[in-house]
């Protein structure tokens, strides 16, 4: 990999503030062990707040990333009642990962009448409707993993789901929905691709995973 | 067609009708009245001392019809009539000529392919007895060929109505191939009637059975409708209050009805169109233009029924044309059997008869006249259209 035109290594950075932001990352993933570890490593200052609610977090984290959306709901409802109240988007995209579930434990019949009494009132609205259909189109397939609306059963989605679940809780909690790692690495590699067209070259496009195996 | 002169024309007929029709009866109205008092007059019970003289009633009686003067009134408006009538069947045969034997050509009249025409559109139209009865009648047993066909089409439009779709279902899935072949996405259209009607009469349970059995094959055909027909399975039995309330309109059995018609046909090897209406409609459009021509021709001494191809075009609209036509781009000639259409090795298409010009009668080579390739009559290919 290139070095950039511009000189970087002179620009002192605090180890403190390195360890903050891996540290608010550990918390924003409820990686609560690894946190422990971090400070007992580090000696980082502990922030309490952040702790108190990485538990329940977690496991509304883990409850969505298996499927179990029913579980989520109502620890989520216990830890912040108007969230899902609030987002729409959200609490569609929660009970249609129990639909999901529902279809792949084969459970049809279960399934269709869980999504005329718990979707269908989506259904009102246009933006909600296509993401319905493909829903109810799983009903169709006797092996609903090989159908076009596969994806819909992958871990992807459902890791797409506990995700903005996690990003509204913690925005809810006056928390940053996004780590500042995260908007650093997404910093750092929009500043790496304007340089790159700066300088006139012809490569390929800057890519963050060439970046750090170099 | 001047359509427009012959109304202006009619309109004044009527228009002067009603001015003689209301004269008239104002006339016989007066003359009605004069006679009527005159009658009053005589039938009165006199006074003795005055006799009444009928003489002298009937006399001031005449006096007064040879005032009103009625001959004269009526035969005014009349006149005026007969002009207008006069003038409007001139008008009629000046420009709606009403022989018609100017404009066709004297060729072989076959009886037995008319009888057959005519039988078939019968059993087109669904009226099996009238078709029978002509094919009896002019023996031509060979007619009833397409009969038993027609007859299978009319039996599940019939049932379609009915809204029953099972004959249609069968017809469909026994020629399944064929329809996919030709593009056809018709049995999942009747498949979708019928699961919308066990949407609307059945259990939530039957909707659902229905759909893995009957419309999960079409999935991956048709991947924008079929995520549709499946989200109508949130709304089972109340499909009315739905966003898919559309699918209920009877316009979907219709065009599903019309749509089975039309692809029965082509499976057939027949058109969808009748070939006896769109013989006359055709006919009728091109009459005018073939009337005048023969008028103009007559005039001119000249025999329109001699010429291989008409000087003027008869234009019908694109409802009546059915095969592709070619245009030699050099000879400017239309295709036919004896000047068919060449296809060049360099995959330009010339006629017969320019090639055999560029060829000096397939003694050389010669140049394609739209690029710089070479080519020899040999190696130029008919094509078939």
């Amino acid at each position: 990999m290139d070095l950039d035109p511009r000189q970087y290594e002179n620009l002192a950075v605090n180890d403190n503030d390195i360890h903050n932001i891996v540290l608010s990352y550990l918390i924003h993933n409820c990686y609560k062990e690894s946190v422990e570890s971090f400070i007992a490593c580090t000696g980082a200052k502990q922030p309490t707040d952040y702790l108190e609610d990485m538990d329940k977090r977690k496991r509304i984290f883990h409850f969505a990333l298996e499927g179990n959306a029913l579980k989520a709901i109502e620890l989520t409802e216990q830890l912040a009642k108007d969230i899902l109240e609030n987002n729409k988007d959200l609490q569609f995209d929660l009970l249609s990962l129990h639909f999901v579930e529902l279809v792949c434990s084969r459970k049809c019949t279960e399934a269709l009448e869980f999504a005329q009494t718990k979707l269908g009132p989506f259904g009102k609205e246009p933006k909600y409707m296509e993401k319905l259909e493909d829903f109810m189109a799983l009903l169709a397939y006797k092996e609903p993993e090989k159908s076009p609306m596969f994806h819909l059963l992958s871990l992807e989605y459902r890791q797409q789901v506990a995700d903005s679940l996690n990003r509204a809780i913690l925005a809810h909690l006056n928390l940053p929905s996004y780590t500042a790692m995260e908007r650093l690495i997404q910093q750092a590699t929009v500043v790496r691709q304007c340089l790159s067209q700066e300088a006139g070259k012809d490569g390929p496009p800057f890519s963050l995973k060439d970046f750090l195996k170099s | 067609m001047e359509l427009s002169s012959i109304k202006d024309a009619f309109d004044r007929v009527t228009k002067k009708q009603k001015i003689s029709s209301s004269k008239s009866q104002e006339v016989v109205d007066q003359v009605g009245r004069e006679i009527e008092q005159a009658l009053a007059t005589i039938q009165s019970p006199h006074d003795p001392s005055s006799p009444v003289d009928q003489k002298s009633a009937l006399t001031e009686l005449k006096f007064k019809l040879n005032a009103i003067g009625s001959l004269q009134q009526l035969e005014g408006s009349n006149k005026e009539l007969n002009i207008s009538l006069t003038k409007y069947q001139k008008l009629l045969e000046k420009l709606l000529n009403p022989d018609i034997s100017k404009a066709y050509r004297n060729v072989d009249f076959d009886t037995h392919i008319v009888d057959q025409i005519i039988a078939n559109h019968f059993y087109r139209q669904g009226l099996f007895d009238l078709g029978d009865s002509i094919i009896n009648e002019a023996g031509e047993p060979d007619a009833a060929a397409l009969r038993s066909q027609f007859l299978e089409m009319h039996q599940i439009i019939g049932a379609m109505r009915e809204r029953n779709l099972q004959p249609a279902l069968t017809w469909v899935s026994a020629n399944r191939e064929k329809l996919v072949q030709i593009g056809s996405n018709l049995e999942l259209k009747i498949h979708t009637l019928q699961f919308v009607e066990v949407l609307q009469n059945g259990t939530r349970a039957d909707a659902l059975k229905y759909a893995r059995t009957y419309l999960a094959p079409f999935a991956s055909l048709n991947k924008g409708e079929f995520p549709k027909l499946m989200g109508c399975l949130l709304y089972a039995g109340r499909l009315e209050s739905s966003p898919y309330s559309e699918l209920l309109s009877p316009i979907h059995w219709e065009m599903t009805t019309e749509e089975l018609a039309r692809q029965f046909c082509t499976l057939l090897g027949q058109s969808y169109e009748n070939p006896l209406s769109v013989a006359v409609a055709a006919g009728v459009e091109g009459l005018p233009i073939l009337l005048k021509l023969a008028n103009v021709m007559a005039a001119k001494k000249q025999e329109w029924q001699e010429m291989k191809q008409l000087p003027v075009p008869v234009e019908l609209g694109k409802e009546f044309q059915f095969h592709s036509i070619f245009v030699c781009p050099v000879s400017r000639d239309q295709g036919s059997e004896e000047n068919p259409p060449m296809l060049l090795p360099c995959l330009h298409v010339l006629c017969k008869q320019s090639i055999m010009k560029l060829s000096k009668n397939s003694t050389r080579t010669f140049k394609c006249p739209y690029c710089p390739a070479e080519a020899t009559v040999a190696n130029c290919k008919q094509l078939y259209f």
